[in-house]
């Protein structure tokens, strides 16, 4: 017999009491009298460790027991065992074989599950919505950061011609816009908005020795428009950047910011290995082959790196963790692989 | 003896004087020998109660201890107040352990993981349990109710609310303005049924507490309150803070006993008044240093940051600490009434001390800093009661649906009892 508490469920007065199991039926006995009642019309909660148990009967009247290792051992004798999750939740290595899995499917939904899920939705995504997406893109940049090019038009169009020149009728190209414009504070570069629209600066004219240089570079950002790279980045960096602020949001903005940038540069590196696939198949048959992309990797690298220098490391000097086009070997050995 | 009845054995009034009540006194023998010889003679114990009340209230020290058991009482430490009206301070206690709420914890996200969110509702139900079960007054613990299925439907409501929000706030300020507008009736009727779903499903000895606040009720404390205090720029946020706690506890019963709290809104602005003023300070402060030094691009971010961090280690804490403080010392049930003693440094150790570890440990510590706090709370406060808590009997009972309590919790509407 196991000493307990009884309260009828009308008042709040103690009873003491003791109870057992007998016959399959919850037996209690005490000064007020005695009561018993089948086990399967009672309601057992079995705590764990010093928390309490209770027992409790149809007619809302409690049991409290105060020692729940004998209570267990008592349900254990009449071959009643805890739950799964109750007997889980009592032993530490499976606390930490919970924790492990945790862990792991925290990281496979990270690794695979969102870009998965955002490789499907990407393409699914209207064009209105993204050309809107696109035009706000633009219409904040060109207010803040970019001026008109100083291209003259007609070396736009030889280049616009190149690029379409690109496609055949079998691999038509995504949809897209070139746009040129000149921006000295970025340095040269060229950027793919979701929409289709391509901006590039007159900087990376000016990095180029050949139209076919700038060909290459625009071939990498066709890659981008062709596997929704835009909007997969975006739609990845909102659910990451909302967990890591519900998780961090309480610690600093600061924290959460940085991680959440860290986190996404992982996305990033994977989509330009992606653009450079499929620059390379597109640039394959040309003439000059993969070498300009391959020779503008290079000299992209070596442009940003000066100007990486001149910014004194950049941020807490962790340009290269952060830095959108990352491992430019590892992409250059990826493209001479496809040459061969 | 009971208590209550000095006076009312008398007949006079609360204030009367010793003059009055020795006349009384004499009245009420020569009443009592009057009706002797009627048809109906009173019983006895009549004359015992008259000379108790008599000789109680004849004394001033010993009628100065009965009035204090009478009154609401004023903020004692329970070692006083048990001299005071002869009510002995039972102790609240948290029993649990942090690897106990760590193992529970984990495999609760564990399991919320794999089945997408689902297991999310008994998880729930398995956290509330435990901190109800290990929270133990005068021998017997608390319990929690919640049924597993209406809290899963009820979140669900709760996520598609929140992702219509969402959507509305993504599709333009006139919709989100819409949106927020239509969700401002509808939310005290959410505070209602929240408040109704947690303190039905809390039990005590066998009873279950229950609530009874109404819909205009909550209006006008959440909503009518709140747009005070948002037009006075804050001015009367104390007000709208004591109308939101009071509310609660006023509409709040255990069995059928009423909880009353009357906690004032001039003892609220005592407590808002320095951390406003420090809030105030602090503000010039930074736009002190925005002023003076522009050139310098860090110092403003750096201000703010600090500024941020007082708020979350300090302000709060305090605000806290000193809210809790008042709001249980001037709560009564039906004749008992109770203690809360939080100190506000030990309070500021604990949230500092948590924030510490909960970033070294990645996240990890949040069970241990959880069952921390609700140790050092539970430590902190006790009720008052002159006789064993054997006499409370149970209100009706009805059941409710979970759909306020899930709406708050991802909304982070903050009600707790």
């Amino acid at each position: 017999m196991i000493a307990a508490d009884y309260f009828d469920g009308r008042s709040s007065r103690r009873h003491p009491v003791h109870l057992g199991l007998r016959d399959g039926a919850v037996v209690v006995e005490g000064e007020f009298g005695r009561r018993s009642a089948a086990l399967d019309a009672v309601e057992i909660c079995t705590g764990a460790e010093r928390t309490p148990s209770t027992i409790r009967f149809a007619d809302g009247a409690i049991c409290e027991i105060r020692d729940s290792a004998a209570w267990a051992a008592e349900l254990a004798g009449a071959g009643i065992g805890a739950g799964a999750v109750a007997s889980a939740e009592r032993r530490w290595h499976w606390a930490l074989a919970a924790l492990t899995g945790a862990v792991l499917i925290i990281a496979a939904i990270y690794a695979y599950a969102l870009p998965w899920l955002a490789r499907q939705l990407a393409p699914a995504i209207p064009s209105a919505v993204t050309q809107s997406i696109s035009d706000a893109v633009l219409k904040g940049l060109d207010a803040r950061l970019l001026a008109p090019s100083k291209t003259n038009p007609q070396r736009q169009q030889e280049i616009a011609a190149k690029v379409a020149a690109l496609g055949s009728p079998g691999a038509s190209l995504p949809p897209h816009r070139l746009l040129f414009r000149s921006a000295p504070q970025i340095g040269p570069n060229a950027f793919a908005l979701p929409g289709g629209d391509l901006v590039v600066l007159d900087e990376l004219l000016a990095l180029a020795r050949r139209d076919e240089d700038v060909v290459a570079v625009v071939a990498h950002e066709l890659g981008h428009l062709r596997h929704h790279h835009g909007m997969r980045q975006l739609l990845q960096s909102a659910v990451v950047s909302f967990v890591v602020g519900v998780y961090l949001g309480d610690v600093s903005t600061v924290v959460a910011g940085l991680t959440t940038l860290l986190l996404e540069s992982r996305y990033s590196r994977e989509f330009e290995l992606e653009a450079d696939a499929y620059a390379g198949r597109l640039l394959l048959p040309t003439p000059a082959s993969l070498d300009p992309l391959i020779d503008m990797l290079l000299r992209l690298d070596a442009a940003h790196a000066k100007s990486r220098a001149a910014d004194q490391g950049g941020l807490f000097g962790a340009g290269d963790l952060l830095s959108s086009h990352p491992d430019t070997a590892g992409r250059v050995s990826a493209l001479r692989a496809m040459k061969r | 003896m009971n208590v209550t009845s000095c006076y009312e054995t008398l007949g006079v009034v609360r204030d009367a004087t010793p003059e009055a009540i020795a006349a009384a006194y004499q009245r009420c023998l020569g009443e009592l020998r009057a009706s002797l010889d009627g048809p109906n003679p009173p019983p006895p114990e009549r004359l015992d109660a008259l000379r108790a009340a008599y000789q109680i209230l004849g004394d001033p020290a010993s009628r100065q201890a009965h009035d204090a058991a009478l009154t609401p009482p004023t903020p004692l430490s329970p070692a006083l107040a048990a001299d005071a009206g002869g009510r002995k301070p039972h102790a609240f206690a948290f029993t649990g352990s942090g690897g106990e709420y760590f193992r529970i914890w984990i495999v609760n996200l564990f399991l919320s993981l794999i089945t997408l969110g689902i297991y999310s509702a008994w998880a729930k139900v398995r956290r509330e349990v435990y901190f109800h079960r290990n929270l133990v007054l005068d021998n017997s613990a608390f319990s929690y109710h919640g049924n597993p299925i209406a809290i899963l439907k009820g979140r669900a409501i709760a996520v598609l609310l929140l992702i219509a929000l969402t959507a509305a706030q993504n599709a333009g300020p006139l919709a989100y303005g819409l949106a927020v507008l239509t969700l401002l009736p509808v939310a005290p009727w959410l505070i209602v049924r929240a408040f109704r779903f947690r303190a039905h499903n809390t039990s005590y000895r066998g009873l279950r507490f229950s609530f009874h606040g109404s819909y205009r009720q909550a209006l006008t404390a959440f909503v009518g309150y709140g747009l005070l205090a948002a037009i006075s720029f804050g001015l009367l946020f104390p007000l709208f803070y004591r109308q939101q706690r009071t509310f609660v506890l006023n509409n709040l019963r255990y069995g059928s006993a009423q909880f009353r709290c009357t906690a004032s809104g001039r003892q609220f602005y005592g407590i808002f008044l320095k951390p406003l003023g420090l809030a105030l300070i602090g503000m010039f402060a930074i736009g002190f240093v925005a002023a003076a030094g522009g050139a310098s691009q860090l110092l403003l971010p750096l201000a703010f940051a600090v500024g941020a961090m007082a708020l979350m280690l300090f302000l709060l804490p305090y605000i806290r600490v000193r809210t809790t403080n008042l709001v249980w010392n001037h709560v009564t049930l039906e004749r008992m009434s109770f203690s809360s003693t939080l100190a506000v440094f030990a309070y500021f150790g604990l949230v500092a001390g948590n924030l510490v570890l909960l970033l070294l440990t990645l996240g990890l510590y949040w069970p241990w800093a959880q069952v921390r706090l609700a140790r050092y709370r539970a430590s902190c406060m006790s009720l008052l009661s002159a006789e064993p808590l054997d006499s409370f009997i149970a209100g009706e009972s009805a059941n409710v649906a979970a759909i306020g309590d899930e709406v708050s919790e991802l909304m982070d509407i903050d009600i707790a009892l």
